[in-house]
């Protein structure tokens, strides 16, 4: 039997009675955590001698600066090249099939072995001219390897097209890569030629 | 034509029944295939060419393909591959790939998902921004820098919404997407529906409450961001990395992100859709392809009205009133204080001195228990819901002829047949995601719509046939029509003679409806009555859908049951695409009466009155049940005015101001000895009460809707109940408990159970079979098997035959000489009824802040109106002050007062007590008022940026044959034949 009205009277929670509710969940909250709790307190205790804890609360103070600052300073094309380039490298050691490769690099060894040796030798050493060399089957062997190194670089690269357009893309970035590779590897052949022209 | 054929895939022989599009093919074959612009519910778009195979050698869209006998396809090929990766590569150099930070990366963007699957490491063309702004309103956000072009959302704006808002600009240098003729969103027509951001590939078209929100770094700020970004694309070696790094936060994204399943609380179409939830926060509304009612489609209440669930004007704690007006009380209080009164009132007044008011909104679980409270535990069957207030004359048509009261098929119904005739209903505004069924199926596939109204609203403006009669005169039309049928001979006379009773007595009835007295009443012209009859005639399959228009008036009823007739009498039940679609309002309307909240009707419309179906009600509730009918809610207003009833119990209706005549219901309740309300706000009905109990909306609680289509579909709790409110079911199990009632249900199935087994027409519904987004429509055998189509079988009446029912016109109240203006009621699209919820969305209340009152430009100029002219309209009931905005939606002296307000503009200060004759429903429709002019200035009611002052650009679809046209548009597969030629 009533009027229509839009007093509406809020229970009025005294700050006393609103307090004592909020200690009380927190007490039984802690109550029932307290093993993981006290844990974390040690762990803190810790934390705080090493002086961590006003690092770690300074960088989060002061995070949006921080944030800014190594954005900006990774941003750098050196610092990202290199980056991207150790992602690269560990790519490209993927694709290297090492398991191969693994008695030619007891080969590679013994040459480099070898030219060390020749290096440091004195000239009693010398071998004679380079017809009397090629006579060596050391010599015939290791050549023969070199040629196929050689016939390698220089074959047209059918196989590596197929499989390019199999993953989808033309990676002309990746290809600059692999011709760089490439000419380093054949440069540093031709380099190592001379030591192989014996010094009168 | 299913006859089957061979085709070959990839070398292998399969065969084929139906046709379909290659791609179609490939996904039953389990072929996989990338393709981005494809969805399902809106066709083949062809903008993204990732699909391409080979058919018989060339080079194809498997999309827009259609299979023939003996095709070859190839899926498989370098070719192939090059081709599709040269589409993708392209929409790469249209969006910028920052996975990790960016907000829709939850493990469904497309793009995301079809780089990883494509392996794709790099792209060779490079993006670029478009310079072009970023285009924003305060529901979503269009970034035309990540926008890829697919132009699904154009196709859903067309095709589907058929709003037609949205297009791309093929001739811009760099296309974008743009709002009518590239104006901002907020100056357009869109009407926020919300399509164009759900079926959104990527994070171009995204919702605003998803920005910043949905990532673990989504939320740096902008200025970080870019440079982060930078950096990302400068270390990344490949997308592979990218693509691991997004992956593994994508996932723990799940971990604070939780998408629950929910049905809207809105209309009556019923849609259902997973909300993302971070807490108590909505970061958006995901509507999925299976959802049965609407697939990938919403509104704008659905999609972004929600605001509501966390508004700070909830009620959080039981108020009760004292001398100065409520105080909050603890539940314990406020249970006790209702256990005394009403016991108090039960013992010296008897039982049916209380009443008790179902909602539509709440679920079918907490209606059966409202009715379970009233008579199992009262003793009363004084028990109705707001149904009263909308449709049961709708009801009462369809019981008459036909034996069920519900719509006959589902939306796909509707969406497939050839005629749909739309009589006093606003289906664009009042029903959307229904409404676009039909827009669609007349933009694509040929079907012809009729509307009959009296107001010119969207779907008139798009029908084939648009006829305005008298107001109130509908069944005189339709009788005519159907009068000019049978004279034509265009009567189906198989299906009357196999499955219709009293046909020639029904045909007797229909003399007096000839077309010179049907155009005299109505004012529509015989060519025009003649017009509609040929439609039907000429059509396979007619569904007639219709609404307020018809049923709040005095023969309400009536009038339905001159449509049913209309449908019997020309065949159009027991078939797909045909039938009779009363469109229920409230998205669960249909259900609170299905679950028995009637004051004649216990659960499934069994009849109180029924010694049978008692004694199983009391055997299983174990007291004895009232035999007599009980006061329905129009009774109740006035058997408080008599002193008869004493107690009201009322739950989520605003009955203070959505009945009719509301000075005397307001006066009524001031009473009541005992006044209960139980809603989630203070309405306008709570400032009466005497104890207010506050109540969870759908978001915080289970149970099921059950929608116009007579679907049943299962909610999901998505929040925990906000303060100290409480789904509705447990109150009223608290409160019967109070009297002894002794329930225990732990979970709404147990409720739901119950009823299955009381209720031979839900006998095989529970919730195992409504996991997820499955559904059951109405009858439910007990083994489970459900009823998309009504009446297949024959009609639940006597001989399973249908019965013409005669009927005679009743005139509409008439006015006399100074209430001269015919006031229209009815709905708006973005507030939803009296906008106790929407006006809690700010984004909503921000276009449409105010009630207004549509009048046409010949009356303005008679009055001296302009839009902001304020006026007061007098009812010999009451009268309201409002807002003008001069429009030709209306026209001569028929204004239209929407119902979106509960303050000095309420309609229902002007209605009358009058109803209809059979059901009680009040005539809305029927009222007239006097007009004065108070302020002849002052600012528009409806700003600006309202959608309705938008102009829509339609065409079909997005129109790919712009993109085609440009001068560097170079088919795909025509590159690859091409560099294939060239290498030799």
């Amino acid at each position: 039997m009533a009027k229509a009205t839009t007093v509406i009277r809020k229970i009025d929670v005294s700050p006393e009675e609103q307090r004592k509710k909020e200690l009380k969940e927190l007490e039984d909250s802690i109550v029932n955590n307290r093993q993981a709790i006290i844990d974390s307190i040690h762990l803190i205790q810790r934390i705080h001698e090493k002086g961590i804890l006003h690092i770690v609360e300074s960088m989060l103070g002061q995070s949006d600066k921080i944030l800014d600052r190594v954005v900006l300073s990774l941003d750098h094309p050196e610092v990202t090249g290199s980056i991207k380039n150790a992602f690269l490298l560990l790519e490209v050691l993927g694709k290297m099939d090492l398991k191969e490769w693994e008695p030619m690099i007891d080969k590679v060894n013994t040459a480099l072995t070898r030219m060390v040796e020749v290096q440091q030798s004195d000239k009693e050493k010398k071998e004679g001219t380079m017809l009397s060399m090629l006579r060596d089957t050391e010599v015939r062997e290791g050549m023969s390897i070199l040629l196929a190194f050689v016939k390698g670089l220089g074959s047209k690269s059918e196989g590596k097209e197929e499989k390019e357009v199999e993953k989808g893309k033309q990676n002309s970035e990746s290809r600059k890569f692999n011709k760089n590779w490439l000419l380093f590897i054949g440069g540093a052949a031709v380099m190592s030629i001379p030591l192989f022209i014996k010094r009168k | 034509m299913t006859e089957k054929f061979e085709v070959t895939v990839n070398g292998e022989a399969t065969s084929v029944s139906n046709q379909k599009s290659v791609m179609q093919l490939l996904n039953t074959e389990n072929i996989d295939i990338p393709s981005l612009c494809y969805l399902p519910s809106l066709g083949a778009i062809e903008t993204c060419d990732t699909c391409i195979v080979k058919v018989n050698g060339e080079y194809v869209r498997s999309c827009s393909t259609t299979i023939r006998p003996n095709d070859e396809i190839e899926t498989v090929g370098e070719d192939i591959h090059e081709a599709q990766i040269i589409a993708m590569d392209r929409i790469l150099g249209n969006h910028e790939l920052y996975c990790t930070v960016c907000d829709f990366n939850n493990g469904n963007c497309e793009i995301h998902n079809t780089v990883k699957e494509m392996k794709i490491s790099h792209q060779e063309t490079d993006h670029t921004p478009k310079d072009a702004e970023v285009q924003r309103n305060a529901f979503y956000r269009y970034d035309p820098d990540q926008c890829i072009l697919c132009g699904r959302c154009v196709e859903a704006c067309q095709n589907l919404q058929v709003n037609e808002t949205l297009t791309i600009d093929w001739d811009l240098k760099r296309p974008r997407v743009i709002w009518d003729k590239d104006s901002p969103i907020e100056e357009s027509s869109c009407v926020n529906c919300g399509h164009c951001s759900t079926v959104c590939p990527c994070n171009a078209m995204m919702e605003v409450g998803m920005e910043g929100e949905a990532g673990f770094l989504t939320g740096v700020k902008q200025q970080s961001l870019r440079p982060m970004i930078e950096l990302t694309k400068n270390i990344e070696t490949g997308y592979d990395s990218l693509l691991t790094i997004s992956d593994i936060e994508a996932t723990m994204r799940e971990e604070r992100i939780k998408k629950t399943k929910t049905v809207c609380t809105y209309c009556g179409v019923g849609c259902s859709f997973d909300v993302w939830t971070k807490g108590r926060q909505i970061l958006k509304v995901e509507p999925q392809e299976e959802a049965p009612a609407n697939g990938v489609s919403t509104c704008v209440k659905g999609k972004f009205g929600w605001d509501f669930v966390n508004s700070e004007e909830r009620l959080t704690k039981p108020l009760i009133r004292d001398e100065e007006g409520f105080r909050e009380v603890e539940w314990e209080e406020a249970l006790t204080f209702i256990r005394s009164k009403m016991t108090d009132i039960k013992t010296n007044h008897g039982p049916d001195s209380l009443a008790f008011v179902s909602s539509s909104k709440c679920t079918n679980e907490e209606s059966y228990l409202m009715q379970k409270l009233a008579r199992a535990v009262i003793g009363t069957n004084n028990v109705d819901n707001c149904s009263r207030y909308c449709q049961s004359p709708a009801t009462k048509g369809l019981w008459r002829t036909v034996g069920y009261g519900g719509d006959s098929g589902s939306i796909s119904d509707i969406a497939q047949a050839e005629l749909i005739i739309s009589i006093g209903s606003n289906t664009a505004e009042s029903h959307p995601v229904l409404a676009t069924r039909v827009k669609r199926a007349q933009k694509l596939n040929g079907q012809k719509v009729i509307v009959a109204d009296i107001r010119k609203h969207e779907l008139a403006e798009r029908a084939d046939l648009f006829v305005q009669p008298a107001p109130g005169s509908d069944l005189v039309w339709l009788s005519a029509v159907t009068k000019y049928i049978v004279d034509q001979g265009w009567h189906d006379e198989a299906f009357l003679a196999a499955h219709v009773n009293d046909v020639e007595v029904f045909f007797e009835s229909l003399t007096p409806y000839t077309l010179s007295y049907a155009s005299e009443v109505t004012h529509l012209s015989e060519e025009e009555l003649i017009s509609i009859a040929e439609r039907i005639h000429e059509a396979k399959t007619t569904s007639i859908l219709w609404a307020m228009g018809v049923t709040q008036h005095g023969g309400g009823s009536d009038t339905s049951t001159a449509i049913s007739n209309l449908l019997l009498v020309t065949g159009n039940y027991m078939k797909p695409g045909a039938g009779a679609y009363p469109l229920r309002g409230h998205n669960n309307v249909q259900g609170t009466s299905d679950f028995g909240s009637m004051p004649d009707r216990f659960p499934g419309y069994q009849f109180v009155t029924d010694e049978n179906v008692r004694q199983r009600f009391e055997k299983h509730w174990g007291v004895d049940l009232p035999s007599e009918p009980g006061l329905n809610n129009q009774e109740m207003v006035e058997a408080i005015h008599e002193g008869k009833l004493k107690a009201l119990y009322i739950k989520g209706e605003d009955m203070g101001i959505v009945d009719t005549n509301i000075n005397h219901v307001q006066a009524a309740f001031e009473k009541l000895d005992l006044f209960i309300v139980q809603d989630i706000f203070f309405s306008k009905t709570c400032q009466y009460a005497d104890v207010v109990l506050p109540a969870s909306p759908s978001l915080e609680k289970e149970g099921t809707f059950t929608n116009t289509e007579r679907r049943i579909q299962r909610l999901y709790r998505v929040m925990e109940p906000l303060g100290d409110s409480k789904p509705d079911w447990e109150i009223i199990m608290a409160i019967a408990n109070q009297l002894g009632g002794n329930w225990n249900y732990k979970h709404p199935s147990e409720i739901m159970d119950e009823v299955a087994s009381l209720t031979p027409l839900m006998a095989g519904v529970n919730y195992d079979r409504l996991e997820g987004y499955k559904s059951l429509q109405w009858p439910v055998a007990a083994d489970g098997k459900d009823t998309p189509l009504l009446f297949t079988d024959g009609f639940p009446l006597p001989g399973g035959k249908a019965i013409l029912h005669p009927v005679k016109w009743t005139q509409p109240l008439a006015f006399t000489g100074e209430y001269d203006i015919h006031v229209n009621n009815g709905r708006l699209l973005e507030h939803f009824h009296e906008g106790n919820m929407t006006y809690k969305s700010k984004s909503i209340s921000g276009k449409t802040p105010n009630v207004f009152l549509e009048v046409s430009d010949q009356l303005a100029a008679e009055r001296g109106i302009k839009d902001g002219t304020k006026v007061r309209l007098t009812s010999p009931y009451g009268s309201v002050k409002v807002s003008c905005l001069v429009t030709d939606r209306v026209k001569g002296k028929q204004v239209y007062l929407p119902m979106n307000t509960s303050g000095e503009g309420a309609i229902n200060y002007l209605t009358s007590s009058h109803t209809d004759k059979d059901t009680d429903t009040p005539a809305y429709k029927e009222i007239s008022a006097k007009l004065e002019v108070i302020e002849e200035d002052g600012e528009s009611p409806l700003p600006r940026k309202n959608h309705r002052f938008g102009t829509p650009q339609p065409q079909v679809g997005v129109n790919v044959e712009g993109k085609w046209r440009r001068s560097d548009y170079i088919f795909p597969g025509d590159l690859v034949r091409e560099r294939r030629r060239n290498h030799g």
